[in-house]
């Protein structure tokens, strides 16, 4: 490889940043407040935190309206910004079994203990535009919201916390036990360089901070028969889980905020391999409402613990170095970069192929 | 309730309501030990295995707080100095116990504002309550 080093260029680079500012803020529209893009793009906000790996959803809505729009630029600012902050340590490990649940849903069973609720999604929708949005303003959302609560049944309640629907399973013998995973030492990727095999720990964290489309890729591409992951989805999970700290002073669990996620357990293919044939589980959760990444992540930690991979999907080391999307738009934007000696030794090699081959022609015609 | 239960309502709080409650607390003298400084917390979780794996990082805000001797500690979510302020202040005012009166003052403050915040959990609750379903088989399924 041949880099060259280059110089100069500053003030058409800084007229390059404020062009790209000016291009944002051109138009007739007046600025985008970051609280509108927090709590109106939301969707884009929790994909942000969960590949940036920073839980901070006002950091996020900035970076989202600074890099106006781009999910990829967005998370690498929030994964910057991580770099400039201390730790000030870790929680004391949160089971989602205490998550206040906004939605739940099941495939693998109709009726569930405690129900399915849907929440806030436009699955089960056509998607057509809506073109009411087009006049959206104050006096719409306040009738809108007005209509909402009105509707509301005196007697609809939801309980504090549900029951998993994978512990229905276990209870029959159909799943694999909790017990069966192998206790390993805690790793921290942000602390660590990942070696492999990497312990299932490590690639759990690694696929939480993973980019959705990445991770939407190769889960598919087991789904549609590159692999032989065929999940069914056990339990769908969208809600807030607590963040808790042991107190400095009393040392008991001090809670400092609740923090939204999503989880999913995948049912897949079964297994004998204690004698008795159970199902196997892939598990997911990420930060934010971000379904399709956490059904991917679950799709994947089953494929990685194949035994004997088969495909790029099955692949740990395949799957965790192609998953981070700051990484790769990194590297993919790296080719931007000046390459010009790698360019010119190419030229220089393909004239010098050329001339042998003319004299060769040269030589066959003689 | 106890006191650190009770100065977790500050996490919910609007901005009028830190205010109120710094006005409420700066009536009695007390020492800033360690200003506000924002960091991050490594967030671990517990997956279906039981395996402990860390999730991801979340910024928050710290401060601790000196009255009477008594240390009070405040940890929020996000880049909140004042909140985390205020929380480590009551913490500190519940921790010593006195004055008597301002304590209770804090304490009706705390928990006036976690009945608004349980209030509008269970609004939104009861909004999500109306989205359970129970799809109907098909005929033949």
């Amino acid at each position: 490889m041949g880099y060259v080093a280059v110089k100069g260029g500053t003030e058409a680079i800084e007229r390059a940043c404020r062009l790209f500012a000016h291009e944002r803020m051109k138009g007739e529209s007046g600025p985008l407040e970051v609280k509108q893009v927090k709590e109106q793009l939301y969707l884009a906000v929790d994909r942000v935190m969960g590949e940036g790996g920073l839980y901070a959803p006002d950091l996020a809505a900035l970076a989202f309206k600074q890099a106006a729009g781009d999910t990829f630029e967005a998370s690498f600012m929030l994964r910057a910004y991580r770099a400039t902050q201390a730790r000030l340590g870790y929680s004391l490990p949160v089971s989602t079994e205490r998550m206040r649940v906004v939605r739940r849903i099941s495939s693998a069973f109709k009726d569930i203990p405690g129900g399915q609720i849907l929440g806030p999604t436009s699955d089960y929708t056509l998607r057509l535009l809506d073109f009411d949005l087009l006049e959206d303003d104050d006096a719409r959302r306040k009738a809108f919201r007005e209509r909402l609560f009105a509707d509301l049944p005196a007697d609809a309640e939801i309980p504090g916390t549900f029951p998993k629907v994978v512990a229905i399973l276990r209870r029959e013998g159909l799943l694999a036990e909790a017990a069966s995973m192998p206790t390993e030492e805690l790793f921290d990727i942000t602390r660590r360089s990942l070696t492999f095999p990497a312990p299932r720990n490590a690639a759990l964290q690694t696929m939480a901070r993973g980019e959705t489309g990445g991770m939407l890729l190769l889960a598919y591409s087991s789904m549609r028969g590159y692999g032989n992951i065929h999940p069914i989805l056990g339990e769908l999970r969208v809600g807030y889980i607590p963040l808790t700290v042991p107190h400095p002073v009393t040392g008991e669990p001090y809670t400092i905020g609740e923090v939204k996620v999503t989880e999913a357990e995948v049912v897949a293919r079964f297994e004998g391999k204690n004698g008795m044939p159970q199902f196997s589980l892939g598990y997911g959760l990420c930060f934010g409402q971000n379904e399709i990444k956490a059904i991917s992540m679950a799709v994947l930690d089953r494929c990685t613990r194949s035994d004997q991979p088969s495909c790029p999907a099955e692949d740990q080391e395949y799957v965790l170095y192609h998953i981070d999307g700051i990484e790769a738009m990194g590297f993919c934007n790296h080719w931007k970069l000046p390459h010009y000696v790698d360019f010119l030794s190419d030229l220089d090699r393909l004239r010098k192929a050329q001339k042998i081959a003319r004299q060769e022609e040269c030589h066959a015609d003689a | 309730m106890d006191n650190i239960d009770m100065t977790a309502a500050v996490i919910g709080m609007n901005d009028r309501e830190i205010n109120e409650l710094i006005e409420l607390l700066a009536t009695e003298e007390m020492t800033i030990t360690r200003p506000p400084r924002s960091g991050l917390i490594m967030m671990t979780v517990k997956d279906s295995f039981d395996t402990d794996f860390h999730l991801g990082e979340v910024l928050v805000t710290e401060a601790t707080v000196s009255v009477g001797g008594n240390e009070g500690f405040g940890m929020v979510t996000g880049e909140e100095p004042r909140k985390a302020l205020a929380r480590a202040a009551a913490d500190a005012l519940l921790r010593a116990g006195r004055p008597e009166r301002l304590c209770e003052a804090v304490q009706a403050f705390l928990s006036d504002a976690q009945n608004r915040q349980t209030a509008q959990v269970a609004a939104e609750a009861a909004l999500t309550a109306t989205t359970r379903v129970s799809f109907d088989l098909m005929p033949g399924a």
